[in-house]
């Protein structure tokens, strides 16, 4: 009896161990999520105020001054009053697409991080379709704002949500036909391999130099999907006042206000991995020889010094999209059409031709 | 086919015009950031006003003939001029005088044309309060002197030029 | 509006008196199918205050204060006009030196109307940046009109017969200062902007008028100099001293929004020529005629009645309008600024009708943007220059 007793102590210990283990593992999964999760909301509060204080710059003006050293925790400041103001909802909107619109837009961003390697094999998940989960998912974020431009029951809300519609249909597909021809180089869609890919030869042996032309196709439409400003036609403040946003107040506001922005962030993310070798080092003469030795020692330094390349390369096409936005007039929305479809489309078109040529000469 | 060889080379010239005109506007907005900013962070810091400045009216009482000059030149007939006539000494003895600055437009006609330059106008020009009643001056409130801007050192002030 | 009301289709939008781009208090009432423009039908009267009815129980130096709130961009303008009036009613001759002050201040006024047109229409396009630049450029010109006048807006300096004081010591020098300066910026906005792609994909062949609409419609200003006609008041009726300047008509013959950009760029590099001039020659003397200040009418009014003098440093205001009846005009930055009088010789005009070149120039607005994109009316509606002060008056 006692000897059953015991077994059937342990059998209740292991049993529950198991169990233990096994919440701990379901935590666990949350851990590196939440760990990015904060992470890419720190590195948005970092991009509103270096929109503002770059903007400020070349405006001659000085930019948020007096919340913290040199204002930035103000768009913390601004954020914690965007919680705090009152949730307006239009009487004879459609509630639950007005809800729903800007959640929907912000998720299918964050899920998009999901497949960007910061660091070397420092990813959240590395998917063998990487690369086109993101270009999914980001077709997701334009119904989110159709659906609010919608329910806002408002004629420029309408309007602004068609044309995000229409834009991010008309950029989606140059944009995939770069990520194609990326994706021909490197024999792979996972981001991890083709970061992988550009890192043999240093700084020659980035993406960018082979495709100088689909680089900058995916950088144009990079900025139209973002709805940045020489392409900002949904949110066009002298036409449609703000667009999908005009009904919005309070945190649903904010949600669309981080979205734009997340948006900015993934999309610089992505030309860094794509065309400029991630979280690689750059000078490949000098310093990678002391740095195969650190490599050894230090895993967790080497981590960290790719997490700090890639958002150094990512941040220049952050300061280069803020500069572009204070010094552009928008385009029209035939000529915006006229460029995705006429301009980018084909000359796209031309390099994958090219790639996969070359591609079947190698072979 | 040549034709739309030359076609390609046209089209290529000018996107690449195209990018050297877009590079040299970024040029242009870049070496903006180099110059420091021309904003003044107006409570903290304050423009020293010019001279001809119109600003709050000062008045005084004593040089005062009680013409109502001020009133015929206003545009809107604001000033309150309260006089009695001394018969015996044939003159008008001024009794109050008051001017709204809630209403007054600070256009200086009445300044111009006062014959006994009795009424000037002051550097004051933050005169907002919680209640309009407030800015009616009567003719001790007109005759107070603003304190300037020079004088408050929690002020920097700025010249122009 | 007719179709709207046949196809259920289109879409009617109010770009209502609170648009952020409708310059105002304008009220368009736009009938879309998709992007395309199918009709606009402007509604003006939002800023309506009665400016002529005003001006008929005012004297005129009365009125004057009022006169800088039809367009208050170009104030010095609407002074202008409302002192030349009078004074070509009633004969009166202005001192040189009044006269040169005028075109100095006159010009100043029209570079910071063109300045403030420039920065809202490139933010009507997009570009924010260009409206930061410009009112750095401006609030130069509003110190420049501070120094002398005494504010920055609202001046009230002009007076029928003059100005109505000199210039502050040291003013000419930093006023010649500001014209260095200010070509030097204004290469730099050309550079800016000029040759911008998209700007020129915005604003090339967008609102084209030609030269038979442009009569027919009664437009002046810019909007007819673009349109390939050199017509400027200022050679054309050579009031105050603009004929002793060197200078050119600026005019393109395009007749689209990029026109209309370029006139104005050029008509203030214009300006600056002929205030560099009129610095250089300014002639000493008076700056007020102050002999019109007296009045023609029966002597000795009785005692402290409305029409009684009293001694002063200046004698008070009593000039009148002769029984006359004249239509004045000036070459404003919008356009033909013009004022029909009517004296009854008295203080008051008995009629002050005002011509002002916005509401014409806007009358043209709603055939300009149909079968056009939604985005091309601001476009267009930013090259007309109106300011809705004077439009409604």
């Amino acid at each position: 009896m006692i000897i059953d007793l015991t077994e059937i102590q342990d059998i209740h210990f292991f049993f529950r161990l198991e169990f233990f283990k096994e919440i701990y593992e379901i935590l666990w999964v949350f851990v590196p999520i939440l760990i990015f999760i904060v992470g890419i909301t720190i590195s948005v509060l970092a991009i509103v105020w270096l929109e503002r204080e770059i903007s400020a710059g070349i405006q001659q003006r000085i930019g948020p001054e007096y919340t913290g050293p040199f204002g930035v925790l103000q768009a913390l400041a601004d954020g914690t009053k965007l919680l705090f103001k009152e949730n307006l909802i239009p009487s004879r909107g459609d509630i639950r697409l007005f809800s729903f619109g800007p959640a929907i837009s912000v998720i299918s961003i964050i899920l998009s991080y999901s497949v960007i390697p910061f660091g070397y094999n420092f990813v959240l998940s590395d998917l063998n379709i990487g690369v086109f989960l993101w270009i999914a998912i980001s077709s997701i974020a334009p119904i989110g704002l159709l659906m609010s431009g919608y329910g806002s029951n408002n004629k420029y809300s309408f309007l602004g949500g068609l044309r995000a519609a229409a834009q991010s249909i008309s950029y989606e597909i140059p944009l995939t036909l770069c990520v194609l021809s990326i994706s021909l180089l490197s024999n792979s869609l996972s981001t991890v391999d083709i970061v992988d890919a550009q890192s043999k030869y240093g700084f020659w042996g980035w993406n960018l130099w082979r495709q100088p032309m689909g680089f900058l196709v995916f950088l144009i439409s990079s900025l139209a999907e973002c709805e940045r400003l020489p392409f900002d036609l949904p949110e066009a403040e002298e036409e449609l006042i703000a667009g999908y946003q005009t009904e919005y107040s309070g945190i649903k506001f904010g949600l669309f206000y981080v979205a734009s922005y997340l948006n900015l962030l993934v999309s610089s993310l992505f030309v860094t991995v794509l065309y400029l070798g991630g979280s690689n080092i750059s000078i490949p003469y000098i310093f990678v020889s002391n740095f195969f030795e650190i490599n050894k020692t230090y895993g967790v330094f080497v981590t960290i010094i790719g997490i700090f390349i890639t958002l150094v390369k990512t941040f220049l096409f952050i300061f280069v999209s803020i500069t572009t936005r204070w010094t552009l007039p928008r385009l029209r929305i035939d000529q915006l059409l006229n460029l995705g479809w006429k301009f980018l489309l084909p000359i796209s078109l031309g390099n994958l031709l090219l790639t996969t040529s070359s591609q079947l000469f190698s072979l | 086919m040549f034709l739309m060889v030359t076609e390609f080379i046209n089209y290529s010239e000018q996107i690449i015009r195209a990018a050297r005109y877009i590079g040299q506007g970024l040029m242009i907005t870049l070496s903006h950031a180099n110059r420091l900013p021309v904003t003044i962070q107006y409570p903290y810091e304050k423009i020293i006003s010019s001279e001809r400045f119109r600003g709050r009216i000062h008045f005084e009482f004593d040089k005062c003939i009680a013409c109502e000059v001020c009133v015929r030149v206003c545009p809107i007939d604001l000033p309150i001029v309260d006089w009695k006539l001394e018969t015996d000494i044939r003159k008008k003895r001024l009794l109050n005088y008051s001017i709204d600055f809630g209403i007054c437009i600070f256009c200086g006609n009445c300044i111009e044309y006062c014959p006994t330059n009795c009424l000037s106008m002051t550097e004051e020009y933050e005169l907002s309060t919680y209640d309009r009643h407030e800015l009616n001056y009567n003719l001790i409130a007109l005759g107070r002197l603003p304190v300037s801007v020079i004088d408050d050192y929690t002020i920097r002030t700025i010249q122009i030029k | 509006m007719n179709i709207s009301t046949i196809r259920k289709d289109f879409m009617i939008v109010n770009m209502g008196p609170h648009h952020p781009s409708m310059h105002g208090v304008l009220r368009l009432i736009v009938t879309l199918d998709g992007e395309d423009v199918i009709d606009c039908e402007p509604i003006l009267g939002y800023l309506h205050r009665g400016m002529e009815k005003i001006a008929e129980n005012r004297t005129i130096i009365q009125y004057l204060p009022y006169v800088t709130r039809w367009d208050y961009l170009a104030t010095m303008f609407t002074e202008a006009i409302t002192v030349n009036g009078p004074e070509q009613l009633g004969n009166i001759q202005v001192p040189k030196r009044a006269s040169y002050i005028r075109v100095i201040m006159l010009e100043l006024s029209r570079i910071a109307s063109h300045l403030l047109w420039l920065g809202p229409f490139m933010a009507d396009i997009g570009a924010q940046t260009p409206f930061f630049y410009i009112f750095r450029e401006r609030e130069f010109i509003y110190d420049l009109f501070e120094a002398a006048t005494g504010m920055r807006m609202m001046h009230n300096f002009f007076r029928i017969g003059g100005v109505a004081t000199d210039l502050p010591y040291g003013w000419v020098d930093k006023c010649s200062d500001f014209c260095d300066y200010f070509l030097t910026s204004i290469a730099e906005y050309q550079k800016l902007i000029t040759r911008n792609p998209i700007f020129l994909e915005r604003v090339e062949g967008v609102g084209v008028v030609d030269v038979k609409e442009v009569i027919n419609w009664g437009l002046s200003g810019p909007m007819l100099r673009a349109s390939g006609i050199q017509w400027d008041l200022r050679k054309v009726d050579n009031y105050e001293c603009y004929e002793e300047f060197h200078w050119e008509v600026q005019w393109q013959k395009e007749g689209d929004s990029l026109a209309r950009y370029l006139v104005r760029i050029g008509e203030m590099v214009e300006s600056i020529k002929i205030i560099q001039q009129a610095l250089e020659g300014l002639p000493g003397g008076p700056y007020e005629n102050l002999e019109i200040r007296c009045f023609d009418r029966e002597k000795e009014p009785e005692w402290n009645e409305f029409e009684y003098r009293f001694i002063s440093k200046k004698s008070s205001p009593s000039f009148e309008l002769p029984k006359q009846e004249l239509y004045v005009r000036i070459e404003a930055p919008k356009g033909e600024l013009g004022i029909f009088i009517i004296g009854d010789q008295n203080g008051f005009p008995w009629r002050w009708k005002i011509h002002p070149p916005g509401f014409i120039n806007l009358q043209i607005l709603p055939q300009l943007v149909k079968r056009m994109k939604l985005a091309d009316i601001m476009t267009i509606l930013g090259s007309i220059d109106i300011i809705m002060g004077e439009v409604d008056r």
